[in-house]
């Protein structure tokens, strides 16, 4: 199996052994992700990069971001316990070097690496782990959801941290690569406030903050004492706020940047031949669905007419007209194929005759009207949701597209007041027990109402919940594949397509990679000249 | 001398003005649907995180009580604390203000380089083929979308002639006067022609009254005359329209400020009303409100400029 050498699902097999990770291993993951020929080249130290982004920066607090272009940012000056490797797949050692699990799956403890140092030179100490954590899950957190289980943690002695859940979670250590647990330095912190570190933070990651001029430039400089020694290759990075797409690929292809982040679709094909520039396409951890609301169509209620819904589409054709081809059909609840245990085994191909004879034995054979809420403003959104609607014409549905700012769409959607709506999620650990509370329990079992559809099936509940506390990989394994055989042949939502990025370099950089995460790591980036 | 108190009662008549502009907008935007615990949670919310959230930004009091909350702290000056930025609100609003102040002031220059010499030619060959030609251009001008207009610019100027940046606002006053550019032109073309408009006619009945045949039958040149006794007369009508249109300019530099990416209010206030970041979007209102205030002040003390006849009462 895919997953059988996956670091983090071995060491928990074995359930108590501490692993010390060797570098040797960490170095040729960060090889992988090096495009061709580039990977057998050697990296050289030193230069700079300029990165133009659509959006600025803002907070470098990380209790209080939501936002993917700043987390990116944050990422680069901030460390964590660990870190995910680039195909999101496993799990690196970071400021700790090594932990263990107990038997019972519960307890964590973190042996912090005595070389990790903050920018200021300072030691990074279990300390700062609790404060990190302490902080991050008060009340006005917004990354409160990043900590499942209820963990509480306790500085054993300067190096060593241990955290403590409430109910075993094989997927908790994934957690600890997001954002919300980026360690913050917390004599700094306490010394010069909250809201003076949101514009000047400390962290203890590949680079330092150097300038950060709102709504134009962040200049970020190597960190001198950075743990992994001879990373960063890069001495200066300069993260560019350039907000409209194209205006990025201009100055891509006259070379003001080295990369640009995001890539308009329609320019991707082009840029192949631009001389010079490297573009590049990732299948992101991502599903855009529709949702039908089952307490307000009775249509959807019907599996039939659900699954009617999801045969009469030509999910491929979507993905060629939306995203040049840049993606592909979901064919599972699962987000992409980045995500563990992901399988398309159970997928379900486009058959307009099919779909209308399911539609025929349903209890609507004559068809029915729906709403359908889209976020207005949303290109890709707008696009799929008038193929959508033609498509689903030829079996009789007729669907009434309602643009709707993207706040008030929002909160039609979480209060339920709507027929069908059209969602993007995303899931950022690469592990499906993040998604299932939010798509399959209910608020009482602490999810969110199967993505407020009032969908319920008793079976993969159950198997979810059970499967969270799994330590053993391979039954693991066996109960998420179960997960995705029901759902796919029950169609709790229309799963429309995984979505991509494209991305581009001057051909100078190399090691730039977008993360199915959207994440990057530009400790590996290097340039040539 | 009674310039000082006529300056001091227009100060006061503000205060109920600026209650008004305060009032509506802390209401309005508790109108909009989507609050801003939800969207700063996301999907990922749950009942409990939320009302931690809602209490934690005072949202779960009567909104009376917020509201005396917010008159209480602009008493003493304070404007809040911005929930997506987490710095204070008037910190946030005031370093996005020069680029718009820049873009306005920027943009009244350009429209009355425009307006000046076209109007004064226009009204030279009253009706004749020039006056028509001028008029229809800007009347053309003036029946473009704004944000049409600033695309059609920025494809004209900065994609196909690149003589001009994209985007973005740069960082010494020169750059800035060449990245504002387009914007600011985009603005003025708009502005310019009910100026013109106004200036044109203004300036075709100057030339009929009985000092400008006086000047002229004197021996005046005309350049001295037109300087002299025509614009100076003239201008006043277009100062005022002027005045009256600086509210307009403000709102319009939403539309072009997203259009050039300027990080100005504009961008500003259009990002904060995505986050339902209450506290800013008041903050920016208020800006607003007191910009069109002090700015239409201004126009009636330029009277005095321009017409030593104008006194204040």
């Amino acid at each position: 199996m895919a997953y059988a050498g996956h670091w983090l699902e071995r060491r928990l097999g074995a359930a108590t052994a501490a692993t010390a990770l060797s570098a040797v291993a960490l170095s040729m993951a960060a090889l992988s992700i090096l495009p061709g020929d580039a990977a057998a080249q050697t990296p050289v130290r030193g230069g700079k990069i300029v990165i133009a982004r659509s959006a600025d920066i803002t907070v470098w607090d990380p209790k209080y971001t939501n936002d993917t272009l700043t987390l990116q940012a944050q990422g680069q000056i901030y460390g964590n316990l660990l870190q995910s490797s680039p195909d999101g797949k496993t799990l690196q050692p970071s400021l700790a070097e090594s932990y263990e699990v107990s038997a019972d799956g519960r307890v964590y403890t973190f042996k912090l690496r005595p070389t990790a140092k903050f920018c200021d030179g300072s030691p990074v100490t279990a300390e700062d782990v609790k404060f990190t954590f302490d902080r991050a899950m008060e009340k006005d957190s917004r990354v409160l959801w990043q900590f499942p289980n209820k963990p509480s943690v306790e500085a054993l002695d300067p190096a060593t941290v241990r955290i403590t859940l409430d109910k075993a979670n094989v997927a908790f250590a994934r957690y600890l690569t997001l954002w919300g647990t980026h360690v913050l330095s917390k004599s700094y912190t306490e010394k010069v406030g909250v809201q003076e570190m949101g514009q000047k933070p400390l962290g203890s990651g590949a680079f330092c903050m150097d300038r950060f001029v709102k709504g134009q430039v962040t200049i970020l400089k190597r960190n001198p004492g950075y743990w992994d020694t001879g990373k960063p290759y890069l001495d200066e990075v300069e993260l560019r706020f350039v907000q409209d797409e194209n205006a990025a690929v201009l100055q891509l292809r006259s070379g003001q940047v080295d990369v640009a982040m995001s890539v308009p679709f329609s320019q991707a094909e082009s840029l192949k031949r631009a001389p010079g520039v490297v573009p590049a396409m990732v299948t992101l951890d991502a599903t855009a669905a529709i949702v039908p609301n089952l307490k307000t169509v009775p249509a959807v209620a019907d599996v039939k007419v659900r699954k009617a819904m999801l045969m009469a589409l030509d999910r491929q054709a979507m993905v060629d007209a939306l995203l040049f081809g840049n993606g592909e059909p979901a064919q599972s609840p699962f987000y992409g194929p980045g995500v563990l245990f992901h399988t398309r085994d159970f997928g379900i191909k486009h058959d307009l005759e099919a779909a209308k004879a399911l539609m025929a034995e349903s209890a609507f054979p004559k068809g029915f009207t729906a709403k359908m809420l889209i976020p207005s403003g949303d290109e890709m959104a707008g696009q799929a949701a008038v193929i959508v609607k033609d498509q689903l014409a030829k079996i009789g549905i007729t669907i009434d597209v309602q643009p709707t700012e993207s706040g008030t769409w929002f909160s039609l959607w979480s209060g339920g007041n709507f027929e069908l709506v059209y969602k993007l999620g995303s899931n950022l650990v690469g592990d499906p027990a993040q998604n299932m509370p939010f798509d399959f329990w209910s608020v009482e079992e602490g999810g969110r109402n199967a993505a407020f559809s009032s969908y319920r099936n008793e079976e993969i509940v159950k198997i979810s919940k059970a499967a969270e506390g799994e330590t053993d990989p391979a039954k693991r394994a066996a109960m998420y594949r179960e997960v995705q055989r029901i759902a796919m042949s029950e169609v709790p939502q229309i799963y429309l397509f995984h979505p991509s990025v494209v991305f581009a370099t001057r051909d100078h950089v190399k090691g730039f990679a977008v993360y199915p995460t959207r994440m990057v790591r530009l400790s590996d980036v290097w340039r040539t000249k | 001398m009674n310039f000082p108190r006529f300056v001091a009662r227009r100060m006061m008549q503000l205060v109920p003005v600026i209650f008004g502009i305060v009032l509506i907008v802390f209401l309005f935007v508790r109108l909009i649907p989507g609050d801003p615990a939800s969207i700063m949670l996301g999907a990922y919310a749950t009942p409990e995180t939320l009302a931690a959230l809602r209490t934690d930004l005072g949202l779960d009091r009567p909104i009376w009580a917020q509201f005396g909350i917010f008159l209480g702290d602009l008493a003493q000056g304070q404007f809040g604390s911005s929930m997506v930025y987490r710095r204070p609100v008037l910190e946030v609003v005031l370093e996005r203000m020069p680029a718009t102040m820049m873009l306005t002031v920027y943009a009244v220059v350009l429209s009355l380089l425009i307006c000046v010499p076209l109007a004064v030619i226009a009204a030279l060959h009253n009706n004749g083929l020039v006056d028509q030609i001028i008029r229809s251009v800007t009347t053309l001008a003036l029946a473009m979308p704004t944000f049409w207009l600033g695309l059609n610019l920025l494809i004209l100027f900065a994609v196909i002639m690149p003589l001009f940046p994209v985007a973005g606002y740069g960082a010494t006053f020169g750059q800035r006067l060449w990245h504002l550019f387009l914007p600011a032109l985009t603005i003025a073309l708009h502005l310019a022609p009910t100026l013109m408009r106004t200036l044109r006619s203004t300036i075709i009945e100057v030339m009929q009254s009985p000092h400008v045949e006086f000047a002229r039958t004197k021996g005046l040149p005309p350049g001295k005359l037109i300087r002299r006794h025509v614009l100076r007369n003239g201008l006043m009508a277009t100062v005022t329209i002027l005045g009256v249109n600086i509210g307009w300019l403000m709102g319009g530099s939403v539309v072009i400020e997203n259009v050039f990416n300027v990080p100005g209010l504009g961008s500003l206030i259009i990002s904060s009303v995505d986050a339902r970041d209450y506290p800013v979007i008041q903050g920016i209102a208020l800006v607003f409100g007191l910009l069109v205030i002090v700015i239409n002040l201004a126009t009636d003390l330029v009277y005095a400029i321009l017409d030593p006849r104008v006194t204040y009462e």
